[in-house]
């Protein structure tokens, strides 16, 4: 009889546990947003950054631990991006299937086509360099979609009963994002029907924009990435703009301010900060919104020119 | 390759070889470990040399090694002021297998004027066992207050102070080079399932040793014992309020038992990549019974404020110490004992792996009927890291 009950209790228990939604923790905010258009009723996302922090550089802090803890799947950016505390963070929850190569824990950088891998011996002299290559493709329409696959797969495996679910989510979400990605390149052909002119970023965290947009960029300002220039590469760096008539530079919220508010007295061409992540508040709080704001800052470029 | 590999092994004793193993044979000056140095030597330089199989051997290795050079301008006694490499740490770690991690980390300094190699963490440890769970077995920093956890180049501050040299590194000689106390033993830390973050930490170590010791000493009646609850407030992605407590019990061989409890708070705030505020504070009261003298209390502790802009960071920290009941001489009448200090200190980061720091230190010892002693300096501070230096803590 005892059994039996247990037996039953079991049954319904392991029920219940099956129908709750899956619990992901996401490093930046963007792969969230990625979670809960493809996982919809299935999954409860939350992000451990809200899109104000520069990901290089954070502390493995308890506030990440507790979170990390309560989740089923943790869903980073991979590609060195998070090495710096991630790592640290997946140790401390002395959770197994957390921990890389654990069932519940996911890099999407595995599932995008890596730009800037490095093909030659690099070193610390040459700066931050990601030795698995860029790992800034989440605001890439072409990689979110590679990413938003992968994602998809992730979930199936991880509820395998849900998966028709997780793949009709990111056929609609992916159609969606297409659209939008046509939508906003026509809007580029508009204002520039023959070429897009030149553009430079601060740091090298625009690559896979430019690529997935067609649009021409002649590199960054920082000489080495992650080492903030010095006075003669920063004029070197203008110098270099101006010649090449670069229309607009563009940086990130977290960018040194006093480093690009230089670069633009040195070359006068007109500077944008931009936020490189979704925000948990405020206007860009989804992919789509941040790919809107990031064209529509690019697109001024023509107007903002002196 | 291995050819080379297997005559160095056969001659390390002697080790003719390179420049560079005679400069290390010059720092070390112990036989034994000249042995194991050169195979951790050859061990670091195979897996930065090897292109193929050595390094699929080595593939979850890591190895790191860090440096910290200082210049004292001491103005009270300047006998030491010289450019010095205070320490010199190599550091091996990774997964042992699908459970276990292991580390291993030797570090030089001087001693006596004589540098000396010791083993500073040998240890395996696991977070995959239970959720929350994790342990080390071997030798390690105890995980008490704050500055004990980390090693000295990963210090917020160029010298420990006070309370830290006395609390910690009882013995110690040298101020500049007193680190903390790392011993033998077995320390598990648990996060309860509780919805705000609590962890506890709980150890027991030989307690042969603690803080500066020659020689391993004599085995006390009971290990030494430690316990340390921690929690945060004011949590966010850029920082937060770690808030811990120190429970240490002792009792060495002369059972002289030693009780510890202390306070410790640290609080960050980052913008960016700039750690723009840091206030790191530890206060400490230890209690001592010998066996046979009067039981002696002392109370001491330090605040730490840190600003940060770009690279640069600006810090200021006031010392506390004193021996509460101390006596005058064959009497048993208080006697007034006060130690101070200020610290003033500017640190420019040119990256990650090396940072450049000045300080000023002022401390004064003021005892009752006593004249004031006086311990003023400017220290200059180089440290650098290489290889892959792991992760810390918040």
């Amino acid at each position: 009889m005892i059994s039996k009950l247990l037996k039953t209790f079991l049954i319904v228990w392991s029920g219940c546990a099956l129908a709750a939604p899956l619990k992901v923790t996401t490093t930046l905010p963007d792969w969230a947003d990625l979670v809960r258009q493809i996982g919809g009723s299935e999954v409860e996302a939350e992000s451990l950054l809200s899109g104000d922090e520069d990901p290089h550089f954070l502390d493995a802090s308890p506030y990440f631990i507790k979170r990390v803890m309560r989740s089923d799947l943790v869903l980073s950016t991979g590609l060195g991006l998070e090495v710096g505390w991630l790592p640290k963070v997946l140790a401390r929850t002395g959770k197994k299937n957390l921990q890389p190569g654990g069932e519940g824990y996911f890099e999407l950088g595995s599932v995008i086509d890596v730009l800037e891998k490095p093909t030659q011996k690099f070193d610390r002299s040459q700066g931050d360099v990601h030795g698995q290559g860029n790992p800034h493709f989440n605001i890439s329409p072409c990689a979110l979609l590679q990413a938003g696959k992968g994602l998809a797969d992730k979930l199936s495996e991880l509820r395998p009963e849900k998966k028709p679910f997780f793949q009709a989510n990111f056929k609609s979400w992916s159609e969606r994002l297409q659209k939008l990605k046509t939508d906003l390149q026509s809007e580029i052909q508009k204002k520039w029907p023959k070429d897009s002119p030149n553009f430079m970023e601060y740091h090298k965290e625009f690559v896979y924009f430019w690529t997935c947009y067609n649009l021409h960029s002649i590199g960054s300002i920082e000489a080495l990435p992650g080492v903030p220039p010095s006075a003669p590469l920063l004029l070197q760096a203008a110098q270099k703009a101006k010649k090449e008539k670069v229309a607009l530079a563009i940086a990130s919220l977290q960018s040194s301010e006093k480093h690009v508010e230089k670069f633009q007295q040195l070359s006068g061409i007109p500077t944008v900060r931009v936020p490189t992540m979704v925000q948990t508040s405020g206007e860009t709080n989804t992919i789509e919104k941040l790919q809107k704001f990031l064209i529509n800052s690019i697109l001024s470029a023509k107007d903002l020119m002196p | 390759m291995n050819r080379a590999n297997n005559r160095m092994d056969s001659n390390s004793a002697r080790i003719p070889l390179s420049p560079y193993f005679d400069f290390m044979r010059k720092l070390c000056s112990r036989r034994n470990c000249q042995r194991f140095l050169t195979k951790l030597m050859l061990l670091a330089l195979s897996s930065l040399t090897l292109p193929s199989m050595a390094q699929n051997l080595l593939e979850d290795v890591k190895i790191a090694g860090s440096v910290d050079m200082i210049h004292p301008f001491n103005f009270d006694s300047p006998s030491k002021n010289t450019l010095q490499v205070r320490s010199v740490e190599l550091m091996a770690f990774g997964a042992i297998d699908q459970t276990f991690d292991g580390w291993i980390d030797f570090a030089g300094h001087y001693d006596e004027g004589q540098f000396h190699f010791e083993l500073h963490e040998a240890y395996i440890s696991s977070s995959k066992i239970f959720p929350g769970l994790e342990f080390k077995v071997g030798k390690y920093f105890l995980n008490l207050g704050r500055l004990n956890r980390f090693h000295q180049h990963d210090w917020v501050l160029s010298m420990a102070p006070k309370s830290h040299r006395e609390f910690f590194v009882p013995g110690g000689e040298d101020s500049l080079g007193a680190e903390g106390v790392a011993d033998t033993g077995i320390e598990a830390s648990y996060i309860l399932p509780t919805e705000h973050f609590y962890q506890i930490t709980l150890g027991a170590t030989n307690g042969q040793c603690y803080g500066h010791c020659e020689t391993l000493g004599e085995k006390p009646p009971r290990p030494l014992m430690y316990l340390r609850p921690t929690t945060m407030f004011l949590g966010s992605p850029q920082g937060g309020l770690l808030i811990g407590a120190t429970f240490l019990n002792r009792e060495d061989a002369a059972k002289t038992e030693t009780q510890l409890f202390g306070v410790d708070a640290t609080y960050k705030k980052r913008e960016g990549k700039t750690l723009k505020w840091l206030v790191q504070s530890e206060v400490q009261y230890q209690e001592q019974t010998p066996l046979t003298e009067e039981r002696s209390q002392k109370l001491g502790g330090y605040i730490f404020t840190q600003y940060g802009q770009d690279q640069m960071y600006y810090g200021l920290r006031v010392d506390g110490f004193s021996h509460l009941n101390k006596k005058f001489s064959g009497t048993t009448q208080d006697q007034d004992d006060l130690d101070y200090g200020l610290t003033a200190q500017v640190e420019y980061q040119n990256s990650e792996f090396s940072k450049f720091r000045v300080s000023y230190i002022h401390e004064i010892d003021t005892t009752e009927s006593l004249p004031d002693v006086k311990d003023r300096m400017v220290l200059l501070q180089w440290v650098y890291h290489l290889g892959a230096h792991p992760v810390h803590d918040f």
